[in-house]
Formats: structure tokens, C-alpha cells, sequence
């Protein structure tokens, strides 16, 4: 048996080839029904996100399974050259090595995402919905996670943000012990100022408050963010409201200098604030980061700090694929003896049907025995029979732990006792 | 004496952990802070195993001298950062505070005797009582002055715009300022209650509580500065940098001047 996958991602395929191969819900409901129907794969998972579609699968031979997962993939979405092209096949341990790549978000576009863990998990749940796993593939993904698991809490890999919006939730997050009790200001209506406030509001910030230029604007961005909405002419309490202010407008001169700035940390009790600069020119003095608790961050700062915590990630990806090396070794050893299994089970349930065949042959012959010491003696046959596989049976699982030997052995067993004609 | 090698041990352990924690500043390995954690936690097995070895030896409170005080003090250190640790994972923390317990084992060494007798003043439980909170109270002290350290360090990068990986790992300002707070609160509480033993054994002993000793007067400016900086915290006004460095100098003076005056000094003048 062997682990396969075959697929697209955005190392290979560009944005409309991944798109026409995606596969929705529904789609993929349609998918597993077609899946059942290919005789060389015998469990099956579907992972279709933005950034890849791929199939992974548990295949007899690896070369028909391959070749089946491929047909399968280009056919259900009516895939041309181009498609073809893009697609990469892996099989046994790189198949495995790929797969904890992209569960553990060392093969993702933003290296560390945190997203792809659980997409993975939804597909494989998706999967089991549909009936497309049995043994062998909740035994594989349930390690898989663990392992990804582990790298996500041992590394760095996922610690740090790597966009302007998520380093100043991160700055945020330096300075105030809980952002639920924090308010954020957001100084105009600039794309990049709502977003950092969407994102400090997605992190707990409880309170918004909005001050722009046109108050209507004001009042629909404030609705926006279940906040409220501040006259310009009311800076000055606004300042001595907010946590955080995130100034994003496109005013040419300062709209917040040292003097306000004192005026409000007075009226705060002096309480910590981190200001947030996205806008160019820039609207908050930079005169007043010489106030004691006042931390201001402009985007050159925040773009710097973005590109070291990428370069952070790409450190710890090194470890993280040191750890993933060794979940690689342990998944594959245990893939390997899940292959004696169907032999095992063949060989036990060939020698209990001779066992019940002969014993019902003999049984009219013992038709002098009474109930008790026929019971006795069929007892005696199940244990002539455990005494008898017991050495086969302990030299597989032995030859499990070596993989190498596992297969010859296994063909000679199978030889031996004549098991492929048994039903496993 | 218990079993030196139990000593011996806990401080082999303590300079391990240490190690692995500054380690961990420079290679950003996670591991290192989990084996420094386990390091320490046998490290602590060990001194608390010393302690009770000489206590059960001597059938008094092992705090005679200046070796079994330091020890005592390691313990309290050790057993006051893995509580502080368990409860608020702080990881990178142990960089700024191992060093501290690390010396006063190393300290230690100086001073040890093979054969000690028995302090007769110790079996009194009010002397007991006011050594062992004190203790606990400077171990709760140094704690706090260690996360000002790390304040310190955070609040100055992210003031400069370049919080590095050490921001990152430690807890937000806020919480640093707040572990701090309750850590001199917890030995504001102790010293407090050391000092009211102490004053009632000496009325016992002497008929008037002892104010002329140096050591007193020590005590005193420390628990005047330590309410200085409760008062600064609970007012607002002085949080943040100010109250950090206020407890730096705090630990000043209860290092120089307490623990130098009592392990060179000899303690308390009446003693002798």
C-alpha cells in the first residue's frame, strides 16, 4: 500500500488555475461519490483551499493510484494542458514529508499561517463524513496533527505577524496586559487605519471611537465597528479616552502634537498609549514620542518590523522541519507494519476455519462426549491453534519494526500458507 | 550539617538552569527554557532536601549562620520564581532573576561551616518567625526587582522602536508592572509581619523593642521605600518607568546594605 497525493498549489499554479480547480462543499460532496468508484484508491481526502487543491490517497499500487488521482482531478474540473502542467504527484515518504509541510505551514504562501492546520483538519472531517477514510487514514492524519501540533507550540514559526495591521495588534498586545478593557481611535477613513482597527477589535479591543473630517463618514465607519463617532473639535477627549490611536487620514499637517497629547495623558492619569502613524505625510507630531508613556510607531517602523518577523519565521522553519523529520521516521515505521496487518488477518481467519471445519467434521464422531467435555475439547483446538500461529504471528510484528525485511516476508508468508486466495 | 552534596547539587542545577535560560536569549529554542525549567524544579528538590536534612539534624530552624541563611534565601528564590513562573509562564523572565540565587549559592560557599552548634535564640519561635518571613519577604523583593529589570528592557525597546525578540517573549508592560506590584506587595506583607516577630522578641528578651541597630534602621528605610513604591503604584501617577527604577534602587539598598551588612557585618549588633 502507498500514500499518494497529487495537486496544485501557489508554488506551481497561479491564482486562475487554482480557482477553476477548487473545489466548493458541494462540489466536493460530488467528488467523494465519484472517488468511491476508483478501484485503486481506497481511502481518499480532498483539501481545497485558496492556496491548494490536493488529493490525498491510499492506493494499492502507487503507480495506478497515481495515475487514477490525476484523471480523477483534471476530469472533475474539466481541466486542459495548462492544469496538467501544474499539477506535482508524490508518493510514500515524500507524499508523508509534503503532507506535514503543509499541515505544520511550512509549504503555506505566508510561511507560519495559522489558518491551514484546521483547514486540513476540516478536510479530513469532511472526508470521514463522507465515508472516503477508514483505518489507515484517521491513524495517518491523527498523527499528522499531532505532529503539527507540536511544531505550532515548540517553534516560533507561527508567533509572529508579518503584516503592518498585525505588528501594531502585536505592539498592542507588548504594552497592555488585555485589550478587552482597551479603546481604540481611529483618526480618518484611509483603508489601512480601518483595517489595523478591524484587527485590534478582532484581538478584544471593546471600544472604537471614530474621528474624520466628514462626520457622516465618521458615523458609518463608527457603525462599522459598533463604536462611536467623535467631532473633530473633540480630539482632545477622544485622546483622553483611547488606548490606542490609529491615525490613517490624508491631512498634509499634524493633527495631533505634544501640547493635546499632555493635555489628554493628564486627563488619563497618565495611563500608557501607543500611537499608530499609517499616514503619509504623517499626522501625529513626531515630537511627542518624547512624552513619557507615549510609544509611536509610523509605517516606515511598522514595515521594518514586519519584514524581521518574516525573516524570524524563515529561522524557525529550520527547527520546525527538524522536528517534523522525526514525526516523519515514526509515521513511516508505522505505516510500514500497517501493511502486515491484511496478512495477519487472513492468516487468523484461514486457520480458524480450518479449526471450525474439522471440529464440526469430528463432532458426531464425539457425539459420546458430553456438553462439558466437548466445550473441552474445542477449547483445545482454539489453543492448539493460538500455540500454532503464535510464532508466525510474533515473527510479523517483529518484522514490522524492520520495513526493510517486512516486505519478503510478508510475500513469503502469504507464499507459504497460500493466503492470497483468502478473503482478508 | 545535612548532606553537603545535596548543596552541591542544587547549586550545579541552579548554574545549569541559569545557563540554559541566557541561552535561550541568544538561540531562540524553546526547548532550553523547558529543560532550564526541570533543571530548576530538581535544583529547588534539592535545597528544599538540604534543608529539611539540617533542620531534622539540628532540631531548629537551619538559619544560624550566614551559609544556612543564603541557602534559605536560594530556596525562597527559587520556590518564589517557579511560582511566579507556574502561574504566569514567563519563560525568558528566568534570564533577568536565576543569576541572583545563583550567587547567593555561590555566596554560600564562603561561609560554610563543617559544625555549627545550635543557636540557642533560634528555638525561640518569635526570632524563628521574624527570620524566615524577612526571608521570604527579600526573596519576593529580589523577584519583583527582576521583572523591573525585564520592564526596563521592554519599555526601552519598544520606546526605541525596536522591540527584539526579548519583547516578544516577555509579558505586556502592563503585566510586568502588575507581577512586580504583587510580588512587593506579597513582601511588603512578610516584612511587615517579620518585623512585628522580631519587635516582639526583643520585647520578650529585652522588656523594649531594639531601635538603635543599624540593621533596624536598614529594615526600616527598606520598608519605608518598598511603601514609597506601593503608594507611587496605587497613585498612578509614577507607574511605568519611575516606579521600576525606584525598585532597582530599593534592591540596592537591600543588597548592599542589608545582605552585606549582615554576611560581612555580622548582623545584628546585639547578637554578639
Amino acid at each position: 500500500m502507498s500514500l499518494i497525493v497529487v495537486g496544485l498549489s501557489h508554488k506551481t499554479a497561479p491564482l486562475e488555475l487554482r480557482e477553476k480547480l477548487a473545489f466548493n462543499p458541494q462540489a466536493q460532496k460530488q467528488a467523494y461519490e465519484l472517488l468511491r468508484r476508483q478501484s485503486a484508491l481506497s481511502e481518499t481526502v480532498l483539501l481545497s483551499t485558496c492556496n491548494r487543491v490536493e488529493l490525498y490517497a491510499w492506493a494499492e499500487q502507487a503507480e495506478p493510484g497515481l495515475r487514477q488521482a490525476s484523471q480523477f482531478l483534471l476530469q472533475a474540473r474539466g481541466g486542459g494542458e495548462d492544469l496538467r502542467r501544474a499539477l506535482y504527484q508524490r508518493q510514500d515518504d515524500e507524499a508523508l514529508w509534503h503532507l506535514l509541510q503543509v499541515s505544520a505551514s511550512l509549504d503555506s504562501m505566508v510561511l507560519g499561517e495559522a489558518q491551514i492546520l484546521g483547514q486540513v483538519k476540516e478536510a479530513y472531517e469532511w472526508a470521514v463524513e463522507n465515508k472516503a477514510v477508514k483505518a489507515n487514514f484517521h491513524g495517518l492524519f491523527h498523527r499528522v496533527f499531532r505532529a503539527a501540533k507540536e511544531v505550532r507550540t515548540r517553534t516560533d514559526i507561527g508567533r509572529h505577524s508579518a503584516s503592518v495591521a498585525s505588528v501594531s495588534v502585536e505592539l498592542a498586545e507588548r504594552l497592555f496586559q488585555d485589550l478587552k478593557s482597551k479603546c481604540v481611535l481611529l483618526l480618518g477613513a484611509g483603508e489601512m487605519g480601518r483595517l489595523t482597527a478591524q484587527h485590534l477589535k478582532g484581538a478584544g479591543a471593546s471600544r472604537v471611537l471614530v474621528v474624520s473630517r466628514g462626520q457622516a463618514r465618521a458615523e458609518e465607519l463608527a457603525r462599522g465597528f459598533q463604536g462611536r463617532a467623535l467631532p473633530a473639535a473633540q480630539m482632545e477627549e477622544a485622546l483622553a479616552e483611547a488606548d490606542i490611536v490609529v491615525a490613517c487620514t490624508s491631512a498634509e499637517e499634524y493633527l495631533v502634537g505634544p501640547e493635546i497629547l499632555s493635555r489628554a495623558l493628564g486627563k488619563r492619569h497618565y495611563r500608557p498609549m501607543l500611537l499608530v502613524d499609517l499616514s503619509v505625510p504623517r499626522n501625529i507630531d513626531p515630537a511627542v514620542d518624547s512624552l513619557d508613556k507615549v510609544y509611536l510607531y509610523n509605517l516606515d517602523h511598522l514595515q521594518k518590523l514586519a519584514e524581521e518577523h518574516r525573516e524570524r519565521r524563515l529561522a524557525s522553519s529550520r527547527e520546525a522541519k527538524e522536528m517534523l523529520r522525526g514525526h516523519l521516521e515514526e509515521i513511516l515505521a508505522w505505516m510500514k507494519a500497517t501493511e502486515a496487518v491484511p496478512v495477519i488477518r487472513s492468516l487468523t481467519a484461514k486457520a480458524e476455519r480450518l479449526r471450525q471445519a474439522e471440529f464440526e467434521k469430528n463432532r458426531n464422531r464425539l457425539g459420546h462426549l458430553g456438553p462439558k467435555d466437548l466445550a473441552r475439547v474445542e477449547a483445545m483446538t482454539k489453543s492448539l491453534m493460538n500455540k500454532w500461529l503464535n510464532a508466525p504471528l510474533s515473527q510479523l510484528r517483529h518484522a514490522s519494526r524492520q520495513p526493510e525485511s517486512l516486505r519478503d516476508r510478508l510475500a513469503l508468508l502469504e507464499e507459504i500458507f497460500d493466503l492470497k486466495k483468502e478473503e482478508p | 550539617m545535612a548532606s553537603f552534596w545535596l548543596y552541591q547539587s542544587a547549586f550545579a542545577l541552579q548554574l545549569a538552569a541559569m545557563a540554559l535560560f541566557g541561552a535561550y536569549v541568544v538561540v531562540p529554542r524553546r526547548s532550553l527554557t523547558r529543560v532550564g525549567l526541570a533543571a530548576l524544579t530538581a535544583a529547588l528538590l534539592f535545597q528544599v532536601a538540604f534543608f529539611v536534612g539540617s533542620w531534622a539534624r539540628k532540631g531548629q530552624l537551619p538559619l544560624a549562620d550566614n551559609f544556612e541563611s543564603l541557602a534559605f534565601m536560594a530556596l525562597c528564590m527559587t520556590l518564589a520564581f517557579l511560582a511566579v513562573e507556574w502561574r504566569y509562564h514567563l519563560g525568558i523572565l528566568g534570564t533577568f532573576i536565576l543569576p541572583i540565587p545563583v550567587l547567593f549559592l555561590f555566596m554560600g560557599y564562603r561561609f560554610r561551616q563543617l559544625e555549627h552548634p545550635p543557636s540557642l535564640a533560634l528555638q525561640n519561635s518569635f526570632l524563628a518567625g521574624h527570620v524566615a518571613f524577612s526571608m521570604l519577604a527579600y526573596a519576593f523583593f529580589t523577584i519583583a526587582s527582576g521583572v523591573s529589570v525585564a520592564f526596563l528592557v521592554q519599555e526601552r525597546q519598544l520606546k526605541n522602536k525596536q522591540p527584539g525578540r526579548v519583547a516578544f517573549e516577555l509579558p505586556s508592560l502592563e503585566e510586568l508592572e502588575r507581577i512586580s506590584f504583587l510580588c512587593v506587595l506579597a513582601g511588603f506583607a512578610l516584612l511587615t509581619l517579620g518585623s512585628l516577630a522580631g519587635m516582639l522578641w526583643s520585647i520578650q528578651i529585652f522588656g523594649h523593642p531594639l531601635i538603635g541597630d543599624a540593621k533596624v534602621l536598614l529594615g526600616a528605610a527598606l520598608w519605608l521605600l518598598y511603601g514609597l513604591y506601593l503608594a507611587w503604584h496605587l497613585s498612578g501617577r509614577f507607574r511605568g518607568r519611575p516606579s521600576a527604577i525606584l525598585l532597582l534602587v530599593c534592591f540596592f539598598v537591600l543588597f548592599f546594605g542589608y545582605y552585606l551588612a549582615n554576611v560581612y557585618g555580622g548582623g545584628h549588633r546585639f547578637l554578639h
